[in-house]
């Protein structure tokens, strides 16, 4: 036993260690969020826009600054860029000043307004896919407060949504961007069984650190915003 | 009765619930069940900002919930004397009429009250834009200068509140002909506080509010309906003031 002893004195170190790193380790990953980029609202919704003049200096600043931009699933840490509703406005105004700087995003679409008004066509999606710096994500199929409906309609937003995109793109849909933010213990657990990972609409809370993957936490870039202040948000 | 509540709270994260209890609140299908019909109101919650970033946060959780909840809820958005220029950015491009409700001692103003000059420069351009301001109440001296600076822009101040407060709002009210009063919160549990002020008045400078998840919407209803009130001020208080002010 005694020539055990420094053995299991080890053993014991390595595993506190382990345990303190696995309580304490987080990947330092910042997920941005946009809406509309365009001159003015889109809608009734008037602060969920940026100007384009704005959304192209916050891009090159990620590119003098050599922040890499990364698609969910790529790797834990680093920035991530996403957009939520899918307006059309995100072809005709921040697709161009996407591939001008090469920067990768994530646009999660509510897939029942694909080819309406306002909102992204089917070869829109397409040819922002097929370019390799837009990957697209559910926000579920009608954009339901997901929380207030029962699992079977749960499985019919996230499965319509998956397989809409995924027909569309050809590409898998492994992300999920809740609907106004909303979620719970039930719909994250729904959403695991068909997505890698989901993202908020607030910043960190309780309940992001316990969902894991699953309530990703994420900023939301305000309109007015400063550069200086954006870069500080990218480096924080 | 059609009811239009001019002060809630709605929300999307747990920390912007200010509900005191732990309630599972399902907003939209208890605020219905109270009996209200439209909403209108801020996202709340504690706050010491360093940057206008985190008060535009609460603004765009506002944008969202109005794509969820549509005609039945109408966004107050916030502004932050700390950031001046920023504020008067939120409020140009805006399409609410509704600034509000804007609570100093949560949202981390500090020592920048209503009166000071920052503030006075945000709600200059309230004034201009016809825009409506919801305000908690401070001091009398700082609700009166604010009011004063601005005798163009409506500001209805929050909660009735205790009888000495209550009195000096409504001297406010008889002096300054911009000033309203929401009857959210503390005041209406005392009988006959809001006939009083209809007496000295008049029921048009009253709108109808509840505070609510953090108050029982229902037990405001019970409020004023409880007081012997003409049916035109039922209706005034209800709802017809409330649409004025928000050109609803």
């Amino acid at each position: 036993m005694k020539k055990l002893l420094p053995l299991l004195i080890i053993l014991f170190i390595l595993g506190l260690t382990t345990t303190v790193i696995y309580v304490t380790y987080k990947p330092s990953r910042l997920i941005l969020t946009y809406h509309s980029i365009s001159e003015t609202a889109p809608n009734e919704y008037y602060d969920l826009f940026v100007r384009p003049g704005d959304f192209e200096a916050q891009m090159a600043a990620i590119l003098e600054n050599n922040i890499q931009t990364l698609f969910f699933g790529e790797k834990d840490a680093g920035l991530f860029i996403t957009f939520d509703d899918g307006y059309e406005d995100n072809y005709y105004n921040a697709f161009p000043i996407i591939k001008q700087y090469g920067v990768k995003v994530t646009i999660f679409m509510i897939t029942s307004l694909i080819d309406t008004d306002g909102y992204l066509t089917s070869a829109q999606i397409r040819e922002m896919s097929d370019s390799g710096l837009v990957s697209f994500g559910s926000h579920s199929h009608t954009h339901q407060n997901l929380t207030k409906i029962d699992e079977s309609q749960l499985i019919e937003e996230f499965t319509t949504s998956k397989k809409t995109l995924e027909r569309v793109t050809g590409k898998h849909v492994t992300v999920l961007s809740y609907p106004y933010g909303y979620y719970n213990n039930k719909v994250t657990k729904t959403a695991s069984d068909f997505f890698d990972y989901a993202v908020n609409t607030a910043g960190p809370n309780i309940l992001n650190s316990l969902s894991g993957n699953m309530a990703l936490p994420r900023i939301i870039i305000p309109r007015n915003i400063e550069i200086s202040k954006f870069i500080n948000k990218c480096f924080p | 009765m059609y009811i239009i509540d001019f002060h809630t709270h709605p929300f999307i994260s747990e920390d912007e619930n200010l509900c005191f209890y732990d309630a599972n609140v399902d907003f939209l299908s208890d605020i219905e069940r109270a009996g209200i019909d439209k909403f209108c109101g801020s996202v709340i919650k504690y706050l010491n900002p360093e940057s206008f970033d985190e008060v535009h946060e609460l603004n765009a959780h506002a944008f969202e919930l109005k794509k969820l909840y549509g005609d039945k809820y109408i966004p107050g958005i916030h502004i932050h004397p700390k950031f001046v220029r920023e504020s008067c950015e939120e409020l140009s491009n805006t399409r609410t009429k509704l600034i509000g409700e804007l609570v100093p001692y949560m949202m981390g103003w500090g020592d920048l009250s209503y009166s000071s000059k920052e503030c006075i420069e945000i709600f200059k351009l309230a004034e201009e834009l016809g825009m409506v301001v919801n305000a908690h109440p401070t001091t009398i001296e700082d609700m009166e200068k604010i009011v004063k600076e601005t005798p163009k822009l409506n500001i209805v101040f929050a909660h009735p509140g205790e009888k000495a407060h209550y009195l000096a709002q409504l001297e406010l009210m008889e002096k300054y002909d911009n000033v309203f009063l929401d009857l959210s919160g503390t005041g209406l549990f005392r009988y006959a506080m809001l006939a009083y002020g209809v007496k000295r008045v008049g029921s048009g400078r009253f709108v109808f509010g509840t505070d609510f998840p953090i108050c029982n919407a229902a037990m405001n209803i019970g409020g004023v309906f409880g007081e012997e009130l003409s049916q035109k001020d039922y209706e005034m208080i209800f709802h017809e003031n409330a649409g004025n002010l928000l050109g609803l």
